[in-house]
């Protein structure tokens, strides 16, 4: 009987050791509530920040219209915000290079980048370049010229970009949805006037 | 007398013993450890949440301010966006490979780091060693086996090979 007794003693000793022990490792409730509370400030400044942000970032949308034109697959998207309003077929440059006889080179690619709608043109002008002539193995006239001023071939409207590109209308109509154009972007009547009326001077165009 | 004393003895153990299964503690102390380290849980994955949204927003804020054309993967929805500082410029969708890649595709900004020119929608885009964009048609190098597919459309891949450069990030929103 004693001998049993002394085993539960010891079972009963051992079992509260082990139980004193688990409770030392274990953080105390106030030690929990500090954690906890701790927690609580570490979110609330986080979601504090995060509006910060956020409110930034939307103070930079200007709600303007830009237009975009993914030169790879000649397609020009008039967009808002995440919103396309419209997408239409254009053409792009090229790529093909152009030497005349004095060495001189012209390589017909519409450039990347972010530009702005410089000037808007109502029928505008063409004023033939060198590289015009020279591609269809015709002397070169001088600068001033009259014979370098054609009219009716660009469509309607031009959306001027900087640097002699342009955005426009086109009489090779067939030939949209193809790189054909010298570095300009060629559109369809309907859809150029639709981007002629949606932009203003100074709205972004990305060509990518 | 020796069944007298052997009575003390067990009513001496059955009390020691009451008084050290107490010694434990209190008994409202568990349902409130409980309660706690339920909260700072639900805390912890609140602010994982937050940290990864304030993660993105800076990412925003910083290609703002930077001149560089960059993605936003959503593998979740599948979706897309070519982004150059706040604008979308192209919206795509794109699949993901069956196959569990050997490196799992967490949250957060990639950088490109190999642009594999394949022509006519065989392009590929290696963006760290952990992400692969091509199409179904796209040559890889045997090395990228391991790494994570996204399938895009031909026509999409092309736009997006000429738009990005050897370097530019790619952020996979979670």
């Amino acid at each position: 009987m004693r001998q049993a007794c002394i085993h539960i003693l010891l079972f009963l000793t051992l079992a509260s050791a082990v139980t004193a022990q688990d409770a030392k490792e274990q953080p105390s409730l106030d030690e929990l509530r500090q954690q906890v509370q701790s927690l609580e400030q570490r979110a609330a400044v986080l979601e504090e920040e995060n509006e910060g942000l956020k409110r930034m970032l939307q103070s930079r949308e200007d709600g303007e219209i830009y237009i975009v034109v993914d030169t790879e697959n000649n397609r020009l998207s008039l967009r808002k915000g995440e919103r396309v309003l419209r997408n239409a077929v254009c053409s792009s440059g090229s790529r093909e290079l152009v030497e005349d006889e004095y060495g001189r080179t012209w390589y017909f690619e519409t450039p990347n980048g972010a530009f702005r709608v410089l000037a808007k043109e109502r029928n505008p002008v063409w004023i033939r370049p060198d590289w015009s002539y020279v591609e269809e193995n015709m002397p070169v006239p001088a600068l001033n010229d009259p014979d370098r001023i054609v009219r009716d071939v660009l469509g309607k409207y031009a959306l001027v970009l900087g640097n002699g590109y342009k955005i426009h209308g086109t009489t090779f109509k067939e030939l949209l949805g193809t790189h054909f154009t010298h570095g300009c972007i060629s559109m369809g009547d309907a859809d150029l006037e639709a981007a002629y009326k949606a932009s203003k001077v100074g709205t972004r165009v990305y060509l990518y | 007398m020796e069944r007298t004393h052997g009575r003390i003895i067990t009513a001496f153990c059955c009390v020691l013993a009451l008084f050290l299964l107490g010694a434990g503690g209190d008994r409202k102390e568990p349902d409130e450890r409980a309660l706690l380290r339920k909260q700072s849980e639900k805390l912890e994955a609140r602010i994982d949440r937050l940290t990864a949204e304030q993660d993105f927003l800076l990412f925003q804020k910083a290609m703002y301010d930077a001149d560089s054309r960059y993605l936003v993967l959503h593998p979740a929805s599948g979706k897309g966006q070519l982004k150059y500082k706040n604008r979308v410029l192209r919206t795509f969708t794109f699949s993901s490979s069956s196959r569990r890649p050997a490196k799992p595709l967490g949250a957060g900004a990639l950088s490109l780091a190999d642009k594999v020119d394949g022509r006519g929608s065989r392009h590929a885009l290696i963006y760290g060693d952990i992400l692969i964009l091509q199409t179904r048609k796209s040559r890889v190098p045997i090395k990228t086996a391991h790494m994570t597919r996204f399938y895009l459309a031909g026509k999409d891949l092309n736009a997006v090979f000429y738009a990005v450069e050897e370097g530019s990030p790619a952020y996979i929103v979670q």
